[in-house]
C-alpha cells in the first residue's frame, strides 16, 4: 500500500511542472524546486540527527560550501555540471572530515557549540574573501551545462534534475539506513557506551556518516547555486543551519520522510506567511514553539506515514 | 600607532568583561539546568531596546538602565515559568528549536514594535566625552562600561563563593542531583539562575547600547562569542567564563582591529584589506579548537 | 608471585595494576592470574573498586600502570575495539542494551561487528543471513529465542540482563567479564544464570565480580577478595572461605546482606 502511495506521490511530482503551466502558475515551479532543493539538505541533517543523534548547528556550512564551489568554479569557466557537482562533494567532504574530527569528540552540548562555532570560521572565511564577493555573494553567470542531450536551463528542465537528485538522495538514504552501517549507527545513537563495548570505533562511524550528510547537503548547496544563480556567505551562517534544524523539527526528527515534509511546511508557511504579514517570522517562531510543545516528533508523527525506519523495516520479519 | 595599539587593548578588556557578563549567565544556566538557551542573545538585545526606550521618553540613560533591568527580570522569569521550565527534561534538540523559535519571535518583534531602523541609546552626559590616561585620550564611557563590569564582576564573585545561594548554585553546576537529594527548591532555584543570567546579559546589552548600534539581531553574533566563552572556559564555571571572555574579547577585538593594520605592513593594500579582516574574525575560532585540542572539556570545567 | 616469566597458561594475566582519581586510590597494584575454563570470582564490600576494575581490564578506562595480558597478547596501552577484537568483552552491572532495537537486532549488531571488517554501507542488515543465525543461536544460548523479535526496552528486568550477557557473548569473547550479572534478580531467575554461565566454562573463561555469595561458591573455580582496591587474598573456595582476614573484612557483613536479599526475593 506504502509502495502504492509512494509511487503516485512521484508521479504526480513529475507532473507538477506541465500542471502548474496548464494553470497557470508557473510561478510555483521556482518555489517547488526550492522546496526540493532543500528536501534534501534537510534530509541529509536528519540522516545524522535522527539516526546519528548529531544535534549540528553547522550543517548550513556543506550547503553553503556546495553553492560556493559552484560559483567558483564557474568563475573560472568550468561548465559541466557533473565536474562542479564532483567538485561540490569533494569540498564537502573535506570540509566534513575536518570539522566531523574536531567536533564529533565532543558530546552533547559542546557539539551544539563547536559546531556553531567551525561553522562561523567558515562563514567569516567566505565574508572576507573579497576576490570572490565576500559579504556580498557572488554572482554565476549561466547554468551549467548537463549534456546528455538535456537542457537544464529552463524553469521545468531544472526542476526535473532537482527532482531526480531528490529521489537519488533519498534512495541512497534508505539503503543506508536499512544497511549493516545503519544498524550500527542506530545503536549507536541508542547507546554508545555499549556500541563500543562491543568493539564499534564509534568515532569513525560517526565521521563516516557526518561526512555522507557533508557531501549530500553539498550536492543540494550546488543546486540551489544553479537555481538562484548566486552564492553568498549567508548560506553558511549558523542561523541557516537553525532554520535547516527548524525544518527536521517540523517534518520529524528520525522519520524517513521529515526532511521533505519539514522543507515543504517550513518554505510554505515562509511563502504564505510573508505574503500576509511583514513580521512573519513571530509566527514561524510560534509555531515552532507550539510543534516543540505538543508536537515535538513534528508532522510526521501526526500522520503515520513513513514510520520510523527503525520500527517495522529492519525487522524483515 | 602606539595609540591606536593603546585604544585596541583597552576596548578590548572592556569588550572582555561585557563577553563576561553574557557568558557567565550562560555558563550558569548551561551547568546548573544543562540547558542549551540560544535566547541569551535575544535578553542582550532586549535590554538594550527598553533602556534605548526609556532613555529616549527620559532623557536619561540611568533611568534606561534601571527601568529596563527590573522589566528583562520580569520578562525572563515570566518566560522560564510559561515556557522553559517544561523543557529542562527534554532533549538539548528541544532546547535548541525552542529557544531559537525566541530568536526568531523577538529579532521580528523588536522589528515590529520599534521599527527596522536602529534605535539610539545616547551616553550619559557626564561620560561622554574623553578622559586623559597615561597621556593618551579614551573614552570615559568605556572606563565606564569597564568598570560596571568589573563591579559586576566582583558582586558575581562573592555571591557564588560568599553566600548560601552560590554555593548551592556552584553545588548544583557540579552535581544537580546530590543538591535536589539534599532538598533544596530546584525549581526556585532554576528560575533565580536563568532569570539572573539574562539579567546579566540585558546589562551588557545596556552598557554596550551606546557602542554599538540597537537594532534586531545585535544579539546573535554576541552569542556565538558567548558560546565560545563558555566552550573554552569550562561548562558551568564562572571563573572559566570570565578566563575566556578575556581570551575571546583580547583576540577578537585585537584580531579583528590590528591584524589587517599588520598585515598592510607586508602586503599589499588589496591583499591586506581582504585577507586581514578575514583572518581577525576567524582568530577567535582558531583558538577555541586550539584549546579544544588541548582540553577537550575547557580550561575550568564544573563537572567532575 | 615470580614476576619474570610470562605464564602463557594464563587466560588473563594481571601485574601491578593502578588507577588513581586525584588523590582517591581506586585500584591499588592489582595482580591476578586466571587460568583457561576457570570462573574466576572477585568479591569485596561496596566500593572496593570492582567494577572499575572490569573497567580498567576491559579497557573502557585507561589505567595509571600495570599490564594486561590476554592469553600471552598484550592489551595495556590498546583501546577498548581493539581488546574486543582480542577476545576480551564484558557485561554490565547496570543493564547497558540498545533499547529501541529488537532483541535479535541487539545480538545482530555485536555479531555483525565481529563477522565485518568494513562498515557495510550497502549490505542490507535484514539480509544478513549469517548474522542473523549467528544472533539467533546466541538468544537461544541465553534464553531469549521467544523474544527475539521485541523490542528490549518491553523486556523484564531478568529478560534484559540476560540480553546484556548475551551481547558479551555474541563478541565470541576468550575472556568474559561479568559485572554482578545476578544483580536485582529473583531467586529462579538467579538459578537460570548460574546454568548460562556454568555452561559458558566449555568454551571461554569467566571474570565473574559478584555479591550473591551463593553464586560464587557454586561457580568459582578460585576467587580474589578486593578491599579498598587492593587484593586482600586469592585462593580456592575453601581457602578463602577459611580465611580469618577475609571473614573479618569481608564475608561476614556481605553474608548478612546476602541472607537479607535471599529472603526478600523469595
Amino acid at each position: 500500500m506504502q509502495r502504492l502511495l509512494l509511487l503516485f506521490f512521484v508521479a504526480l511530482a513529475v507532473l507538477l511542472p506541465i500542471l502548474a503551466q496548464a494553470a497557470g502558475m508557473e510561478y510555483y515551479i521556482g518555489v517547488l524546486t526550492r522546496i526540493l532543493i532543500f528536501a534534501i539538505v534537510a534530509s541529509s541533517l536528519n540522516f545524522i540527527l535522527g539516526y546519528g543523534g548529531m544535534v549540528s548547528f553547522g550543517h548550513a556550512v556543506f550547503f553553503g560550501l556546495g553553492a560556493y564551489a559552484t560559483a567558483i568554479a564557474s568563475f573560472h569557466g568550468v561548465t559541466s555540471a557533473w565536474v562542479i557537482w564532483l567538485l561540490a562533494a569533494l569540498v564537502s567532504a573535506l570540509a566534513g572530515l575536518a570539522i566531523g574530527a574536531i567536533a564529533l569528540r565532543t558530546r552533547a552540548v559542546y557539539f551544539i557549540m563547536i559546531t556553531m562555532a567551525l561553522a562561523q570560521l567558515f562563514y567569516y572565511f567566505f565574508v572576507g574573501f573579497r576576490y570572490y564577493g565576500g559579504d556580498d555573494g557572488i554572482q554565476i553567470n549561466g547554468r551549467p551545462v548537463l549534456g546528455l542531450g538535456l537542457d537544464i536551463s529552463g524553469d521545468n528542465g531544472f526542476y526535473w534534475l532537482v527532482l531526480a537528485w531528490l529521489l537519488a538522495v533519498h534512495a541512497l538514504l534508505a539503503r543506508l539506513l536499512k544497511s549493516r552501517f545503519g544498524l550500527a549507527l542506530n545503536a549507536m545513537r541508542e547507546n554508545e557506551r555499549r556500541a563500543q563495548a562491543v568493539g564499534y570505533p564509534t568515532l569513525r562511524y560517526k565521521l563516516a556518516a557526518f561526512v555522507i550528510a557533508a557531501v549530500i547537503a553539498g550536492i543540494a548547496g550546488s543546486l540551489i547555486g544553479m537555481s538562484n544563480l548566486f552564492a553568498s556567505p549567508k548560506l553558511l551562517h549558523w542561523s541557516q543551519s537553525g532554520i535547516l534544524l527548524v525544518m527536521v523539527a517540523l517534518g520529524g526528527v528520525g522519520y524517513f520522510y521529515g526532511g521533505i515534509l519539514g522543507a515543504a511546511v517550513f518554505l510554505l508557511l515562509e511563502e504564505i506567511l510573508s505574503t500576509h504579514f511583514e513580521y512573519w517570522q513571530i509566527y514561524v517562531g510560534l509555531i515552532l514553539l507550539l510543534v516543540v510543545m505538543v508536537a515535538p516528533r513534528g508532522v510526521s508523527s501526526l500522520m503515520s506515514i513513513g514510520k520510523t525506519l527503525k520500527q517495522g523495516e529492519q525487522h524483515g520479519a | 600607532m602606539a595609540n591606536l595599539i593603546f585604544e585596541q587593548v583597552l576596548n578590548s578588556l572592556q569588550f572582555g568583561v561585557m563577553l563576561f557578563l553574557i557568558a557567565s549567565g550562560l555558563t550558569l544556566i548551561f551547568g546548573v539546568m544543562n540547558f542549551v538557551n540560544l535566547a541569551h542573545g535575544s535578553f542582550f538585545m532586549i535590554g538594550a531596546y527598553l533602556a534605548a526606550y526609556i532613555a529616549g521618553a527620559t532623557g536619561s540613560f540611568w533611568l534606561g538602565l534601571l527601568g529596563a533591568l527590573p522589566l528583562t527580570a520580569a520578562l525572563g522569569f515570566l518566560l522560564e515559568w510559561l515556557v522553559f521550565r517544561r523543557l529542562y527534561k527534554k532533549d538539548h534538540m528541544v532546547h535548541v528549536l525552542a529557544t531559537f523559535a525566541f530568536i526568531l519571535i523577538f529579532n521580528d518583534g523588536v522589528r515590529m514594535i520599534w521599527g527596522p531602523q536602529p534605535l539610539p541609546l545616547n551616553m550619559p552626559a557626564a561620560f561622554a566625552g574623553p578622559v586623559m590616561l597615561f597621556g593618551l585620550p579614551y573614552s570615559s564611557f568605556r572606563l565606564l562600561v569597564m568598570a560596571v563590569g568589573i563591579a559586576v564582576a566582583i558582586g558575581l564573585y562573592l555571591l557564588i563563593n560568599r553566600t548560601r545561594l552560590g554555593m548551592w548554585v556552584r553545588a548544583g553546576a557540579n552535581n544537580l542531583e546530590m543538591v535536589t537529594a539534599m532538598g533544596i527548591n530546584i525549581r526556585l532555584l532554576f528560575r533565580l539562575v536563568f532569570s539572573f543570567g539574562l539579567v546579566l546579559a540585558a546589562l551588557a546589552g545596556i552598557m554596550l547600547g551606546p557602542l554599538v548600534a540597537v537594532q534586531a539581531g545585535m544579539g546573535d553574533d554576541v552569542l556565538i562569542l558567548a558560546f565560545v566563552v563558555v566552550v573554552i572556559g569550562g561548562i558551568g564555571s564562572v571563573p572559566g567564563a570570565a578566563v575566556g571572555a578575556l581570551i575571546v574579547g583580547v583576540v577578537d577585538t585585537l584580531g579583528r582591529g590590528l591584524l589587517p593594520q599588520l598585515f598592510a605592513l607586508f602586503l599589499s593594500a588589496d591583499a591586506a584589506a581582504s585577507v586581514g579582516p578575514a583572518l581577525g574574525s576567524m582568530m577567535i575560532y582558531l583558538v577555541m579548537i586550539a584549546v579544544l585540542f588541548w582540553r577537550p572539556s575547557g580550561l575550568f570545567p564544573a563537572r567532575s | 608471585m615470580a614476576h619474570d616469566a610470562l605464564p602463557i597458561s594464563s587466560a588473563l594475566s594481571v601485574k601491578g595494576l593502578k588507577k588513581s582519581y586525584g588523590g582517591l586510590a581506586a585500584t591499588r597494584d592489582v595482580d591476578l592470574e586466571i587460568a583457561p575454563g576457570h570462573v574466576h570470582a572477585i568479591i569485596g564490600p561496596n566500593g572496593a573498586g570492582k567494577t572499575t576494575l572490569l573497567s580498567l581490564l576491559s579497557g573502557a578506562l585507561a589505567a595509571d600502570a600495570g599490564e594486561v595480558f590476554l592469553f600471552g597478547e598484550t592489551m595495556h596501552g590498546r583501546a577498548e575495539q581493539a581488546r574486543v577484537k582480542a577476545g576480551l568483552a564484558r557485561s554490565f552491572q547496570i543493564t547497558s542494551v540498545f533499547d529501541e532495537l529488537t532483541v535479535l537486532e541487539n545480538l545482530q549488531v555485536a555479531v555483525q561487528r565481529r563477522q565485518h571488517v568494513s562498515y557495510g554501507f550497502f549490505h542490507g542488515s535484514a539480509q544478513d543471513k549469517e548474522a542473523r543465525e549467528a544472533a539467533l543461536s546466541v538468544a537461544r544460548r541465553v534464553g531469549l529465542e521467544k523474544f527475539a523479535h521485541q523490542l528490549s526496552s518491553q523486556l523484564s528486568h531478568g529478560a534484559r540482563r540476560r540480553l546484556d550477557v548475551g551481547l558479551a557473548i555474541a563478541c565470541k569473547p576468550r575472556v568474559l567479564l561479568m559485572d554482578e550479572p545476578m544483580a536485582g534478580m529473583g531467586h529462579e531467575e538467579s538459578g537460570e544464570m548460574i546454568a548460562l554461565i556454568q555452561s559458558l566454562k566449555q568454551e571461554l573463561t569467566v571474570v565473574l565480580v559478584e555479591h550473591d555469595m551463593d553464586a560464587v561458591f557454586a561457580l568459582a573455580d578460585r576467587i580474589t577478595v578486593l578491599v579498598q582496591g587492593a587484593v586482600l587474598a586469592t585462593g580456592s573456595v575453601d581457602e578463602i572461605r577459611n580465611n580469618a582476614e577475609v571473614k573479618l573484612a569481608y564475608l561476614g557483613e556481605e553474608e548478612e546482606d546476602g541472607k537479607e536479599m535471599r529472603e526478600e526475593t523469595q
